[in-house]
């Protein structure tokens, strides 16, 4: 029963986001309303379940009801998510404009946590290893001269050249001209290319999530479900219509008063 | 007719006529599986029995439309091969994606006569906060940063888990994504730093970027989008939701190079008039 009144809410709240695409109307802001409501304690309580609980709650009361740590390892071990604790309520020292600048200190550990993070992983993942995957051979023994797909000389070729052009398009520190304004032009050509195929992909995506709810909206038309589909699209456009005369009689309404002598 | 004052609730209602008409005739396009869905496949297909899986599936039902149907698949074919699978997330709405990709994985293997126990074959860590730094620490220890799994079990109680520390015992990783945290983070903070093997599955949108991380051999295999997904089912040999699709995709492709058509061919006809009126007034 449960899950066909789950079935219900789903369809309807498709259908009521759906009839934006007629125009802005009470179904589609009621949707976003409950979308945003839900999500917002959704994460609330999936941060605290998930993380907040197990991670920092649940050791901390552990720590404090246990027995007492035999050594500094164990104390260590015990008490260090009362480091992540104290950061944390520090971060709220921003509520209050005389304490404000309290809460920079664990930002600054956040930042500089994060940054390094990144720094590293970025110079190994998008760097080196790419750079790496640039280095391709352009004759060899069993590399043919083309194929459609994989390596060949041709698909080599053209990367090594794709990359090199694209490079000197984005290189800034002198006037490109003569060559180099030659070679930034073909750059932009594999630009374009790749512009292209991300818009293309981008329209497959979104006939992608229509063709999705398209499915589930006819798995749910089956009388398994009560007909939640049918039931629900005619209710839907049984308030668009309500909503849309309302408003043109409120409208005429409107205009007679203001044309009235 | 001219492109100003059309209105563009025609081509929505166009678009929905296409995709809901045609939706439920039985016809299937033919999918030829491109080198990076058969890479995906092949890595799964190469795990020994017993080696793990190590799934994070970062999206939620939003996309579903896309990922879901490569989720399914990929745990379907890990499973199968009795090949274990540790599920978490780094996206707020995975778990329950989680759970819906285990619950119909297993669906089909009970039709196939093959019952698998969670805890022992598969378990699904929940949702932790965090993003990169989440990422890495998952990389270092796995139990640290999940100390209970979804459903509230202390991880060290389940069997699976007890042979897990952290990625030196993962065989292969897939990320499920559909933004920031998702493949490049997997990629930067675990995939370069323990060398673990890895494939992906992502929104068709996001795509077009792994092409690079493909060809340097970072990624073994990826999905993009729905037609990922249709071309894994096809390698898979089990039609799902993603095959059913794939035609009214193509109609729906049909449908947007007609109208980018139309609309260029109006403004180019807008702007032969405008030409040719200048000309008649000699400006």
């Amino acid at each position: 029963m449960l899950e066909i009144f789950g079935v219900w809410v789903a369809v309807f709240l498709t259908l009521a986001v759906f009839s934006f695409l007629y125009k802005d109307n009470p179904l589609y802001k009621l949707a976003e309303h409950l979308f945003i409501g839900i999500a917002t304690g959704y994460t609330l309580i999936q941060a605290w379940t998930g993380t907040l609980d197990p991670n920092l709650y649940k050791p901390l009361k552990e720590a404090f009801s246990g027995p007492p740590a035999a050594d500094w390892k164990e104390f260590l071990d015990h008490w260090k998510r009362s480091g992540a604790l104290v950061l944390g309520i520090l971060v709220l020292a921003r509520l209050h404009p005389r304490t404000r600048w309290i809460s920079r200190w664990p930002l600054a550990v956040l930042i500089g946590t994060f940054a390094a993070l990144r720094m590293t992983g970025y110079a190994q993942s998008d760097l080196v290893q790419q750079a790496n995957g640039t280095l391709v051979p352009l004759a060899g023994e069993g590399l043919p001269a083309f194929a459609w797909q994989g390596p060949s000389v041709f698909n080599h070729a053209t990367l090594i050249v794709g990359v090199l052009c694209v490079l000197v398009y984005f290189f800034f520190s002198f006037e490109q001209k003569g060559v180099s304004k030659l070679v930034a032009y073909v750059g932009t050509f594999f630009l374009m290319v790749t512009f292209g195929s991300s818009f293309g992909y981008t329209v497959l995506a979104r006939v992608s999530l229509l063709i999705g709810r398209a499915q589930d909206m006819y798995e749910y038309a089956r009388p398994g479900y009560g007909y939640a589909s049918p039931i629900c699209t005619a209710l839907v456009i049984a308030g668009l219509v309500f909503w849309e005369r309302r408003n043109r009689r409120r409208v005429s309404q409107e205009t007679e008063q203001n044309t009235a002598p | 007719m001219s492109s100003k004052g059309f209105d563009r609730r025609w081509i929505f209602l166009a678009m929905g006529l296409i995709v809901f008409g045609f939706l439920k005739l039985p016809l299937r396009q033919p999918l030829q599986p491109s080198p990076e869905s058969r890479g995906f496949f092949e890595a799964v297909e190469q795990l020994p029995p017993g080696s793990i899986l190590y799934v994070s599936a970062d999206y939620g039902p939003s996309t579903q439309a896309e990922i879901l149907p490569a989720h399914i698949g990929i745990v379907y074919q890990a499973l199968k091969k009795d090949v274990r699978v540790i599920a978490g997330a780094v996206w707020v709405t995975g778990p329950p994606m989680i759970d819906r990709a285990f619950e119909e994985a297993n669906r089909r293997l009970a039709a196939e006569g093959i019952h698998k126990e969670y805890g022992v074959d598969f378990v699904n860590l929940g949702y932790k906060a965090g993003n990169d730094v989440a990422i890495a620490n998952i990389g270092t220890s796995i139990i640290d940063s999940y100390p209970k799994d979804y459903l509230g079990h202390s991880v060290e109680t389940l069997p699976l888990m007890q042979e897990v520390e952290n990625f030196d015992q993962i065989a292969l990783m897939c990320n499920l994504s559909i933004g920031s945290p998702g493949v490049r983070q997997w990629l930067q903070q675990v995939q370069t730093r323990y060398n673990v093997r890895m494939v992906a599955a992502v929104t068709a949108v996001m795509a077009p970027d792994l092409y690079s991380f493909f060809q340097s051999k970072q990624l073994e295999g990826f999905l993009g989008g729905l037609v990922g997904a249709a071309e894994y089912e096809t390698l898979l040999e089990t039609p799902g939701p993603a095959m059913g699709g794939m035609t009214v995709q193509s109609l729906a492709h049909f449908l947007i190079l007609a109208l980018i058509v139309l609309g260029n061919a109006l403004h180019l006809r807008s702007w032969w008039k405008a030409r040719d009126t200048r000309r008649a007034e000699g400006r």
